[in-house]
């Protein structure tokens, strides 16, 4: 097991590489850059002026050197500095990924134990009343795009109940239950597809484990319905589950962007629009490195508790 | 504030991007579309100090150096923590600010600044004329590499001979140099401050103004208090700000109806009806001095024909833009200032007349009409939509635009620099003196004349525009100009925007300025705190 997390830990480098290298000359091929977006459209400023700011921003240098520039940083662990505001991408992701992390997992959560319980009811519940709204709230879940739920939300419980602030982030450490009122509609909204998603693989997974054979032997042998469920159907159905979880999870991070920008909260996703949006190439290198990392070791984590979960993975 | 444009936005912006995603606006005297408004809010009672006004920006500032980027949403923050020499008053008039007083000699070309006496920094120590020339020396120096230097570029030299005197010497007259200095560029740091900290105030802000900086958490919220010892005696009545940021228009109207906030600025357009409905709001605005326009590149076929420029003015509806673009929030204009601007041209507004320009477009010998594009910025609703409906209208003529939206390093990039557009659905805005605008844009061989137009004419009033100090006299000459331009037309104008500022009812003395600056936060009190 430790030589199989080790393995896979090792093939982390040369994706972080290739994806340096990508993300590096993919965002320098979007036209324009930093400095026409610092000038904004006052344009009485001389060509000298303009050189100057862009060698101000170290963009004048050849692109292999700025790249080399980049990773001789990147190697020590330093991230480097954004364009704009100057201040370190490390001392950004510092006080950035705690507040995406806390979204995602508040959203794995609202996410994933709903889904989870219902989808197994309604599988068991089959052709039930139960499960056809289910069904039909996964559709509605799985069609509706997530700002239009923030939208929504804050409409129902910010403007109509007043229940939860529409903005206004504070962070944990200041003062926990402000952290949370302000956390809940944000992560609800970025939870819908993911629950939705998951909802539906739960019920097809357990549907299917259901039908096979050796549940039937399991009641034959006159086992409870709970410890048939328990021990037979839904740990046979936790692997295509877990599957279809992780990828879920691993992707809550791309719906941060949007969900972020609505609700007013401080974290990369937001942060990695607005530097792409202003041509911050440090800070969206950096970012889609540190990302990167996170996806291949959340994969990673799926693989492992595969192994855990189906002893014969474990040698593969 | 001689400041041009700009929205992130971001946001926008100053000058960023067509003044910010925001700036949009215009003169509530001419305005019977925005009917029934609530005039800014009025000092009732008399004031009582204390309390802290909760503020929802529209955009993260990301820095705090105004001489570094061109960015609205940084001049909406330290405009708060600094004082310039002059400063803009809401009928955009300008008033002595740090500088108590100024001579102008017969030449127009020396001004000597006499200091306000006894204005302190936030950390105690007192302003001199040293740290003025500092300030100024610096926006220009090329080691700064200020996005902003072009403002102080008529700036020959700067001296301090004593403490309490600054002299200003100019390479030619420029009348529009005092608007110049009470922009965001021209804030007058300390000079031992700005050393302090390695001449790098991104993070950091010590200043002469009415607030002091407390603390800057980027993308979360910007902490200012109250600062006892302001020049101005009383003022500000708050004990501090909390501005927050809530970039998306939703939030940030919803911030403010929950009172999560006290104020936002930038009201979202499509909001302000309900807002005016709401009887715990009140609303201030909404004059802007801002332009919307289709700018053509005369430097293109078929562009370069008067006739064809003729044709397409003609057949725009100004009045069918106005809903799509703003809600309705704004004013249909043919010349570029708005009509309670000072040098502003009255000219009615003329119903579109097709036909005549179908017969433009055939003595142009382009009866049959042709195929161009129009670019414009796809994240301001305000100039896309109108680029939609633009569109649509010169279909009447036979012209087949294909649309093109980018984002906005793309269409700075397109239409600003490299200036490979036909049509550009665009905007300016946060002028205070006309110079800026017309300088910039027309003329001859200006980097900014995107445009590329030139008339040897309106060179020579442009010239005489700052030339002469009378604003009588001035407002002739820019009334000239539009004349000129409204002839030539290297731009159709289209409209001027409002914009408004949303608070509590409890939020009383704030007056809005038709440059987008919340300036008069010093003067703003809670009722009840």
């Amino acid at each position: 097991m430790a030589q199989y997390i080790l393995r896979r830990l090792t093939l982390l480098l040369p994706v972080l590489l290739g994806v340096s290298v990508v993300v590096f000359t993919l965002v320098r091929l979007i036209p324009g850059d930093a400095t026409l977006l610092a000038i904004g459209v006052d344009q009485r400023i001389s060509d000298e002026q303009r050189e100057l700011v862009r060698k101000s921003y170290g963009l004048d240098q050849p692109q292999p050197v700025q790249y080399l520039r980049w990773m001789q940083h990147v190697v020590r662990g330093d991230l480097g500095s954004s364009l704009r505001t100057r201040r370190t991408v490390n001392e950004e992701l510092r006080l950035r990924l705690p507040v995406t992390i806390e979204l995602a997992l508040l959203a794995a959560l609202f996410g994933t134990i709903p889904a989870l319980a219902v989808g197994v009811i309604a599988a068991v519940r089959r052709n039930s009343a139960l499960d056809y709204t289910a069904t039909i709230a996964t559709l509605v879940g799985i069609s509706v795009p997530n700002f239009l739920l923030a939208t929504l939300l804050v409409l129902v419980f910010s403007i109509w109940l007043r229940w939860l602030p529409p903005i206004g982030y504070v962070e944990f450490e200041r003062d926990p239950l402000g952290n949370l009122k302000t956390m809940i509609l944000p992560a609800v909204s970025l939870s819908l597809p993911l629950a939705a998603v998951l909802m539906r693989n739960t019920r097809s997974a357990v549907l299917e484990v259901l039908g096979q054979e050796h549940v039937r032997v399991a009641r034959a042998k006159g086992l409870t319905e709970r410890r048939v469920l328990g021990r037979h159907v839904i740990l046979n159905a936790s692997l295509p589950i877990l599957t279809v979880a992780g990828i879920q999870v691993a992707s809550l991070l791309g719906g941060t962007v949007i969900i972020e920008t609505i609700f007013g909260l401080p974290g990369i996703g937001r942060y990695t629009y607005e530097a792409i949006a202003n041509r911050d190439y440090p800070v969206v290198q950096g970012v889609t490195l540190v990302v990167a990392a996170i996806f291949v070791l959340v994969s990673m984590t799926v693989d492992v508790l595969y192994a855990v979960l189906d002893p014969r993975l474990r040698t593969a | 504030m001689t400041t041009r444009n700009g929205p992130d936005s971001v946001r926008v912006s100053r000058r960023q991007v067509v003044a910010g995603a925001a700036s949009l606006g215009l003169s509530a005297s001419l305005l019977k579309h925005a009917s029934g408004l609530a005039a800014p809010a009025l000092q009732d009672a008399a004031p009582k100090s204390g309390g802290v006004l909760k503020v929802g920006l529209q955009a993260d500032p990301t820095a705090l150096d105004p001489q570094k980027q061109s960015l609205t949403a940084i001049w909406h923050v330290v405009e708060q923590i600094y004082s310039g020499l002059t400063r803009v008053k809401p009928d955009l008039s300008i008033e002595p600010a740090l500088a108590e007083s100024w001579e102008i000699a017969e030449d127009g070309i020396t001004y000597t600044f006499k200091l306000r006496p006894g204005v302190l920094f936030h950390d105690g120590t007192p302003l001199k004329a040293s740290d003025v020339k500092f300030t100024f020396e610096r926006l220009v120096d090329p080691e700064t590499a200020s996005t902003s230097a072009a403002e102080l570029a008529s700036m020959k030299s700067i001296d301090a001979p004593d403490d309490e005197t600054v002299v200003m010497t100019l390479n030619a007259p420029d009348a529009s140099l005092l608007a110049t200095l009470a922009g965001g560029s021209c804030f007058v740091y300390s000079q031992a401050f700005v050393e302090a900290n390695n001449n790098d105030v991104s993070q950091v802000a010590m200043g002469t103004g009415p607030f002091k900086f407390v603390e800057y958490v980027p993308n979360t919220r910007i902490v200012l208090e109250k600062n006892p010892d302001y020049w101005e005696e009383g003022l500000p009545y708050l004990d501090g700000l909390e501005m927050t940021i809530a970039a998306d228009d939703t939030a940030r109207t919803a911030a403010v109806v929950t009172g999560t906030v006290d104020f936002i600025e930038y009201a979202p357009l499509r909001d302000i009806e309900s807002l005016q409905q709401d009887s715990s709001i009140t609303l201030a605005g909404d004059s802007n001095t801002n332009i919307r326009f289709a700018g053509l590149n005369l430097s293109v076929e078929p562009f370069d024909n008067l006739k064809v420029r003729q044709a397409i003015a003609m057949v725009v509806d100004r009045d069918a833009m106005l809903g799509p673009a703003v809600f309705g929030h704004g004013t249909p204009t043919e010349v570029l200032f708005p009509p309670d601007f000072w040098a502003a041209l009255q000219q009615e507004v003329r119903p579109p007349d097709v036909e005549a320009a179908k017969a433009l477009m055939a003595e142009a010998g382009h009866a049959e009409g042709f195929s161009t594009t129009i670019t414009s910025w796809s994240q301001y609703s305000f100039l896309s939509n109108a680029a939609v409906v633009l569109q649509e209208q010169l279909r009447q003529i036979g012209i087949e635009a294909e649309l093109n939206l980018v984002e906005n390093a793309t269409m700075i990039e397109d239409v600003y620099v490299n200036k490979t557009y036909d049509i550009a659905v665009t905007g300016d805005s946060a002028y205070v003196d006309p110079n800026t605008l017309v300088l910039a844009n027309f003329k001859t061989g200006e980097s900014g004349n995107f445009a590329n137009y030139s008339n040897p004419d309106v060179d020579k009033l442009i010239d005489q525009g700052i030339a002469v100090t009378d604003q009588a006299e001035r407002a002739k000459i820019y009334q000239e100009i539009q004349q000129k331009l409204l002839e030539d037309l290297p731009w159709i104008n289209l409209f001027v925007a409002n914009q408004y500022e949303a608070m509590k009812t409890n939020v009383k003395g704030y007056t809005h300025i038709p440059t987008g600056s919340n300036a008069a936060f010093r003067e703003t009190w809670i009722e009840g705190s």
